[in-house]
């Protein structure tokens, strides 16, 4: 008896119990699609997660936490504790030790984007994903108080072309009621996308920031309003700012500047290097990321232990189906291969279905990750997924081995003497 | 033919060895020149009004101190070795770290000020390396640059290319 023989039978033998058989090779299908994406996902996470700062020495902001202004100031999630004085960023800013500056103010928002107010060294020194620098898909960028750029997403989502006008929003929720419609913002620039969040912000310069708050001086707006030409005849040199990135002339002198910065008398701020505070959160955020997987892992060995149940299952009712093999000299071992190569082909085509699932959710899915700022590349799908579905195939082949051993063990008296 | 296998075994068993020796063992104390007293070089002014040039808390000028930039070894330059620490990312992405600053000790910034320039090296790996507790302390192997201007404000420091990690066992 050859090997295609062998194979045809299980084959045969499956399609006799196409029922079992197709839940089995559903339940694997799953759990391949499960670890898979589970995997993926958290791998491009961390991904987009990294790539969202390069190059930025030091992340300066008022005093809290290192994760706090890593998160407003990079991400724009949350608010910060606190604004740092104008003057406090020129003194540093202007030190010897420093090459560059970016100043960012943040407060509004516009149909929910976050409004961030800038200055052009934000477009000539802002670096992403190992040292790209922005690049702009269409316009450039802002010159006049009253222009914007955007990112990507909010191109796409709000459909802007250059020229169209925008009105921001008080707070970082769009309403009606605290909008800035008296000063609409002209669209002068669209970045390309970074699969970051520059992507879904909205930039204006500090100046612009400034006009906006003018006539907001007591938190609400005044019943007299300047109106957006006569405030550009005001002085609109900001007196705070959210925070500023610095970049320095040499790296050696990183901790001497973040000290410096830490231990400034006149106003209390926090220096945090980005590599770190990354690091920090990933430490945060990673067990979560962690469990994710070990719970893939297990509803996987949830399958395979459903695949053995199966086979043992139908072990019992083939019982004459291996005594009459045996009967007509099919050796023990050709009885060993038989059921072990069983196992291993329904883990090979749930292997292959699994993929396909995960590869047409992956395409489908695309359009719904970017809103999520998540940007999940096939590019990088390769070596470290084949390894897992190796193992996925290996480890069913042992699994296999189980019943197969059994039926081995089984002698031929076993199944001839049954008593029904 | 003998002969030749026989030389062909002993360097394949030899070889790790040899790797090892090329790569001279140094401590940080040894990136300080001897005749440096660190202790000598804190400025008697308070750090960030010394930091930034002298202005005191009301904003009144003052005269400071010169202050020297940390003394560094010039006889490392171009040489091989090795040296453990910790490091602080500067170039990484999700899963490997490209370039980094070995310093002797992490989490202790806060009680007194930072690591002098001559306790800091920048370093420029072969490879990446993959990271997977970045507080863990490393061995890290590679050619000594002495710089002794950096840049055009000359900041003095050490630069080791070429390098390689290892890990560390307490």
């Amino acid at each position: 008896m050859n090997m295609s023989l062998l194979l045809k039978l299980t084959l045969k033998s499956i399609l006799n119990r196409k029922f079992t058989s197709y839940l089995t090779l559903f339940s694997i299908c799953i759990s391949v699609f499960l670890l898979l994406g589970v995997d993926t996902v958290r791998k491009e996470a961390k991904h987009s997660f990294t790539n969202t700062i390069s190059g930025t020495d030091l992340l300066v902001g008022a005093r809290s936490g290192s994760v706090q202004l890593l998160l407003y100031s990079v991400f724009r999630i949350g608010n910060a504790t606190n604004n740092i004085g104008w003057d406090s960023y020129q003194k540093i800013s202007s030190h010897k030790s420093v090459a560059w500056s970016i100043p960012i103010s943040l407060g509004d928002s516009h149909k929910g984007f976050r409004v961030m107010g800038t200055t052009q060294a934000y477009f000539e020194h802002y670096r992403f994903a190992d040292d790209q620098a922005l690049v702009f898909e269409d316009g450039q960028a802002f010159s006049a108080v009253y222009d914007t750029v955007i990112g990507a997403e909010v191109a796409k989502q709000l459909g802007y072309q250059l020229g169209d006008e925008l009105t921001l929003a008080h707070g970082v929720y769009d309403t009606d009621f605290a909008r800035h419609d008296d000063k609409p913002f002209v669209l002068t620039g669209i970045l390309e996308r970074t699969g970051t969040p520059v992507d879904r912000t909205i930039h204006v310069s500090l100046q612009g920031i400034e006009a906006l708050h003018i006539d907001w001086k007591t938190g609400t707006r005044s019943r007299n309003p300047v109106s957006a030409q006569q405030a550009l005849d005001l002085n609109l040199q900001p007196k705070q700012i959210t925070a500023f990135m610095l970049g320095l002339h040499s790296k050696m002198e990183i901790f001497r500047v973040q000290r410096a910065i830490n231990n400034y008398k006149k106003e209390p701020m926090l220096a945090v290097l980005p590599g770190l505070a990354l690091g920090e959160l990933w430490q945060l955020i990673g067990v979560a990321e962690k469990a994710l997987l070990v719970i893939a892992v297990f509803v996987l060995l949830n399958s395979f232990v459903g695949l053995l149940t199966v086979i043992l299952t139908s072990l019992n009712e083939r019982r004459r189906e291996m005594a009459i093999l045996r009967s007509l000299g099919c050796r023990p071992n050709q009885i060993f291969v038989l059921l072990a190569s069983e196992s291993l082909l329904f883990a090979v085509v749930g292997c292959v279905l699994g993929v396909c699932l995960f590869l047409i959710a992956i395409v489908s899915s695309q359009s719904l990750m970017q809103g999520y700022g998540l940007h999940i590349s096939l590019s990088n799908l390769g070596f470290d997924q084949l390894v897992l579905i190796a193992s996925v195939i290996g480890v069913s082949f042992l699994i296999g081995s189980i019943p197969g051993y059994r039926a081995y063990k089984q002698s031929l008296a076993d199944g001839m003497s049954i008593k029904l | 033919m003998n002969y030749l296998r026989a030389t062909f075994i002993l360097m394949l068993v030899i070889s790790p060895f040899a790797y090892s020796a090329e790569y001279k063992e140094v401590s940080w104390d040894d990136l300080m020149p001897e005749d440096w007293v660190p202790n000598d070089w804190v400025p008697s002014v308070p750090e960030d009004q010394a930091f930034f040039e002298g202005e005191t808390l009301d904003g009144v000028m003052i005269e400071l101190p010169k202050i020297e930039l940390a003394p560094i070894v010039k006889s490392l330059d171009e040489q091989k070795i090795k040296l453990p620490g910790y490091i602080i990312p500067i170039k990484f992405d999700a899963f490997s770290v490209s370039e980094f600053l070995l310093v002797p000790y992490v989490g202790a910034c806060i009680h007194t000020p930072p690591p002098p320039e001559n306790q800091i090296v920048y370093v420029s790996l072969k490879k990446p390396m993959i990271t997977t507790d970045m507080w863990a302390p490393v061995w890290v192997s590679g050619v000594m640059k002495v710089q002794l201007s950096m840049t055009k404000l000359a900041t003095a420091g050490y630069h080791m290319t070429e390098a390689a990690t290892e890990v560390y066992d307490y």
